[in-house]
This record gives structure tokens, sequence and C-alpha cells, in this order.
């Protein structure tokens, strides 16, 4: 039985700019940058600190 | 498991629709979030947070998940597999991580939306949340666009799974006809 293909090429560029856009997103979520950070208090219409 | 012709034709016409209807949803959305940013009218700028909460809450998140479903139903049912061409694992992995991500982001819409609907937003509220949604659909914009490609062009490319499997099917069928021999 032959051995099975290698992995392609486009294969590898689209795992590896996935992965660096899983870590950029991790490390911006984890320092508090991500998905709003701090989001201020709304109430009433006026904005919290 | 494999599906009949006209359900294979039902299930691929409801992946593209929602597929693509998912990228022109976030092209909207992208397009609502920069003029949000740097729009100077107030109305206009609250007007683009309140649309970008209803068609993050009504739109895409209900395409991002019939999109991944119908993707799921399309791989398993049809002789392509979900797990023997690259190309498909990596849609997947896209449209999985596509869809937690924007699972995420509801929230920031969501308070985006409230605060565009309580009052007005001048140009410095939340100048970084408001970027960063920019940011993001962009990104989701270039991912889904990748998405697209590879479904169009179908590169070649097997996973060793694949690969074992077309090993099976080839002894199988070659055992077959020697038997009928």
């Amino acid at each position: 039985m032959t051995e099975a293909p290698p992995t392609p090429t486009w294969v590898k560029v689209i795992g590896i700019v996935i992965i660096v856009l899983v870590i950029v997103f991790g490390a911006l979520h984890l320092t508090g940058r991500g998905l709003g950070g701090h989001m201020p208090h709304v109430e009433n219409g006026t904005q919290q600190p | 498991m494999t599906m009949t012709p006209s359900f294979r034709k039902l299930a691929l016409t409801a992946h593209i629709t929602t597929s693509v209807g998912w990228f022109g949803a976030v092209a909207a959305f992208l397009s609502l979030a920069i003029i949000g940013l740097i729009g100077q009218d107030e109305l206009t700028v609250r007007a683009c947070y309140l649309g970008m909460g209803i068609a993050a809450r009504f739109v895409i998140v209900p395409l991002a998940i019939a999109s991944l479903v119908t993707g799921l139903i399309q791989a398993l049912g049809s002789k392509w597999g979900l797990f023997r061409h690259y190309w498909i694992v990596v849609k997947l992995v896209i449209a999985a991580l596509a869809t937690m991500v924007l699972l995420l982001h509801m929230q920031p819409i969501n308070f985006l939306s409230h605060a565009a609907s309580k009052a007005p937003l001048s140009a410095t509220d939340y100048r970084d949340l408001r970027f960063q949604l920019v940011v993001n659909a962009s990104t989701a914009l270039a991912i889904l666009l990748v998405a697209i490609v590879l479904a169009v062009y179908k590169p070649r490319g097997v996973t060793r799974y694949g690969w074992r499997k077309q090993q099976e099917e080839r002894q199988g069928s070659k055992a077959s006809s020697a038997q009928t021999e």
C-alpha cells in the first residue's frame, strides 16, 4: 500500500493564518481589549464612567 | 448516509443561500460600522448602531448558524464527507470559529445598539468599541470570502482519513469485480 499524500501547501498557509487570528483574538480578549473590554454602563441615556 | 438527488439539491441550495447571505449581511454590517465610526450626523450614527443590532440579531446570527448546519448536512449526506477533503475541513473550521466569535461579539453589538437607542453618540463615545466592530467585521468578511473561494474552487488534497477511505473503497471494488469474473 502506498503512503498517504502530503498536506498541501495551501492548507498549511490557511492553517497558520487561522492559528495567528485565534492567538491575536485570545490575546486581545485576555488583555481586556477585545469583545468591548471594559464596557461602560449606560443608564437613562447618560454614559457612566 | 447518502441523500436522494432532490434532497441533495435542496440542501445545496439552502447552504449556498445561507452562506452567501451571511457574507452579504456582514458586508452590510461593515458598511454601517464604518459610517457609525466616521459619520458626522448624529441621527445617522444612531441609526447605524440600531440597524447593526437588529441585523446582527435577526439576520447575521441565524444565517451563520443555518450555514453551519446546512454545510454539515451537505458534507455528511454526500460522497464528499466531512473529514475526507482538506477544503471541507478548512471550511468547517472557518464556519465554526466565525460563528463562535460572532456569538461572543453579540455583547458589544447589543451594548452599542442599546446605547444608541438611549442617547445620541458623539464622535468620541465608545470610540475603541466602534473601531473594534469595524476591524471584526472586516476580518469576518475576509474569512468568509476564503470559505466561498474554497467552495467554488475545491482545491485538491485529501486528508489521511480520506485517503484511507479511498484505499478501502478501491480494494472493495477490486474484490467485488474479481468475484464477478
